[in-house]
């Protein structure tokens, strides 16, 4: 496994790649994490994810948004762009890295909504895997809303969720995205993997009925559950089901 | 602080160079200040909970100071590889690893071990094992129930009827709540604590090797620990003198996911390390 920080000396961001174990398929796979403390509880899931995958015979990048884990920035100061300017910086690392054609991605909640973002520029992007997906910014800041009302009062200029700072900047370009609006390449396949269906992924679905499909593994995950501890979330049976999902469509 | 004020780096070490960690460096180091390491607490890989570790590595490089988080075997990012520990005063041999690895690129060194939970603990077994590490610095470690504390409970207990109306409260309710806990749900079990005893000799035995600490208790901790200066009580025997900063947060939370409860600890732990 190679971990490395790329990019300009003041806008770091923390990559992971992991070559093929086996089989070489040629294809690769970038992941993209969700935020905050559904980002902590989701690391070793996601790391697991990646090894899965790699000895399915794909190459994993994962990568950190800038303002979050091992990446340069404060949070405080870091806007929605950023966090796409910095996938896409991501996406073109594994391209250069790889040369390969076929890149899929898969994003887990607001992660999600990043890699639809990216597979609706990139022609490169083969196949879309969206893990308990926000349909859109506004869907996300409203999940947000519920977790800071159960706390302290917020400012208006920065929020904080659980200890990570969503400033506004961030609320106001995240609030311009949304799935619904989104078109994607007819080559493209969406694949929704859900711990339990919403109105978000109904939505998701009325709208791609033709590219989507969808798989619902139980139990339902709390991604927003927070115990002040620390415990991570590690959905076994769900990151078995997106690894043969993509492997075998 | 802007990003320019250091460096980092990623550092692959140990057996087969399956672990892994991140230097923060300077902009100008400076050799005679000793290196921080930071800990791994719980399953929460390096970043800490609420990004901590990494708040804490460039806050502390604005003073000169080098640091180094890192994942412990199975933790994070880094591979298997590592030994169980027989019990929880058993030092983590990754803890060495690093050390040996940043001596071998800087030259002889001198350590402060910070950590928070286990990590608090693992930075105590570390100290009391290599006298390279000079500090530690332990938030939320060993905590008992003493008189001093039953004494308060008990007092809070009487003075708030609110409290009366929550114990029957969940009398009531309680029901198996191991049944509710979603099957992925993924805590990390340690050791248990040794006995009081044993921990009040190992304290002495840090004392006696002249290793200062920064021990900082969270409000999260008041099953075990409500008052400001239970540490000093709950090990008398041992004379820390000037040794021991003793810092009691209880509007903190475990994580510390207020921002100023954050930067509470990193201010106090600037002036720890500043005077080392």
């Amino acid at each position: 496994m190679q971990h490395q920080l790329i990019g300009p000396s003041d806008k770091k961001i923390f990559v992971s790649v992991i070559p093929p174990k086996r089989n070489n398929l040629h294809e690769a796979v970038l992941l993209c994490y969700p935020f905050g403390q559904e980002y902590m509880r989701a690391h070793k899931a996601f790391r697991q994810l990646a090894n899965l995958l790699s000895r399915k015979g794909y190459t994993v990048i994962r990568f950190d948004y800038p303002g979050t884990g091992d990446s340069y920035g404060d949070g405080k100061d870091i806007g929605y762009k950023e966090w796409l300017e910095q996938a896409q910086s991501a996406l073109d690392f594994l391209k250069k890295e790889t040369r390969y054609e076929d890149i899929h991605l898969i994003g887990l909640r607001l992660g999600a909504l990043v890699a639809a973002e990216l597979a609706e520029k990139n022609a490169c992007i083969k196949k879309l895997v969206l893990w308990d997906p926000f349909l859109s910014g506004d869907s996300f800041l409203q999940d947000c809303m519920t977790q800071i009302s159960e706390t302290s009062p917020q400012s208006n200029e920065i929020w904080n969720i659980h200890g990570y700072p969503l400033p506004k900047i961030f609320r106001e370009q995240v609030a311009l995205s949304s799935i619904e609006k989104m078109t994607f390449a007819e080559t493209v396949h969406i694949h929704l993997v859900l711990s339990h269906e919403n109105s978000d992924s109904k939505t998701i679905q009325k709208f791609h009925e033709k590219q989507v499909s969808q798989s619902i593994i139980s139990p339902a995950n709390d991604w927003n559950y927070v115990d002040m501890v620390g415990s991570i979330l590690m959905p076994t049976t769900l990151i078995q089901n997106i690894v043969s999902k993509l492997a075998n469509d | 602080m802007t990003d320019s004020t250091f460096n980092e780096e990623v550092i692959q070490f140990g057996n087969d160079n399956n672990l892994i960690g991140i230097i923060t460096e300077p902009t100008t180091r400076n050799p005679l200040k000793p290196v921080v390491l930071i800990l791994n607490s719980g399953a929460l890989h390096r970043t800490g909970a609420c990004r901590n570790s990494v708040h804490l590595a460039r806050a502390i490089a604005n003073d000169g100071f080098t640091s180094f988080r890192f994942d412990y075997y199975g933790i994070g990012d880094s591979g298997f590889g590592g030994a169980i520990e027989e019990n929880a005063l058993t030092p983590k041999q990754e803890v060495f690893d690093a050390m040996n690895t940043l001596e071998q690129r800087f030259g002889p060194l001198q350590f402060v071990v910070h950590g928070l939970c286990s990590g608090a603990r693992d930075a105590f077994s570390s100290a009391l094992n290599d006298d390279r590490i000079i500090a530690i610095s332990q938030i939320d470690s060993y905590s008992y129930q003493n008189k001093g504390y039953f004494l308060r409970r008990l007092l809070s207990f009487l003075t708030r009827p609110s409290a009366w109306l929550n114990a029957i409260k969940v009398r009531i309710t309680t029901n198996n709540l191991s049944e509710e806990l979603d099957e992925t749900f993924e805590t990390q079990v340690w050791p248990e604590y040794p006995p009081r005893q044993e921990v009040e000799n190992a304290y002495q035995k840090l004392v006696d090797k002249k290793t200062k600490m920064l021990i900082v208790y969270t409000g999260s901790w008041n099953d075990t620990y409500n008052y400001e200066n239970q540490f000093f009580d709950l090990f008398s025997k041992v004379q820390f003198g000037e040794l021991v900063t003793l810092k009691y947060m209880p509007k903190a939370n475990h994580i510390m996911s207020n921002e100023q409860h954050r930067h509470e600890f990193i201010s106090q732990f600037k002036q720890f390390v500043q005077l080392l």
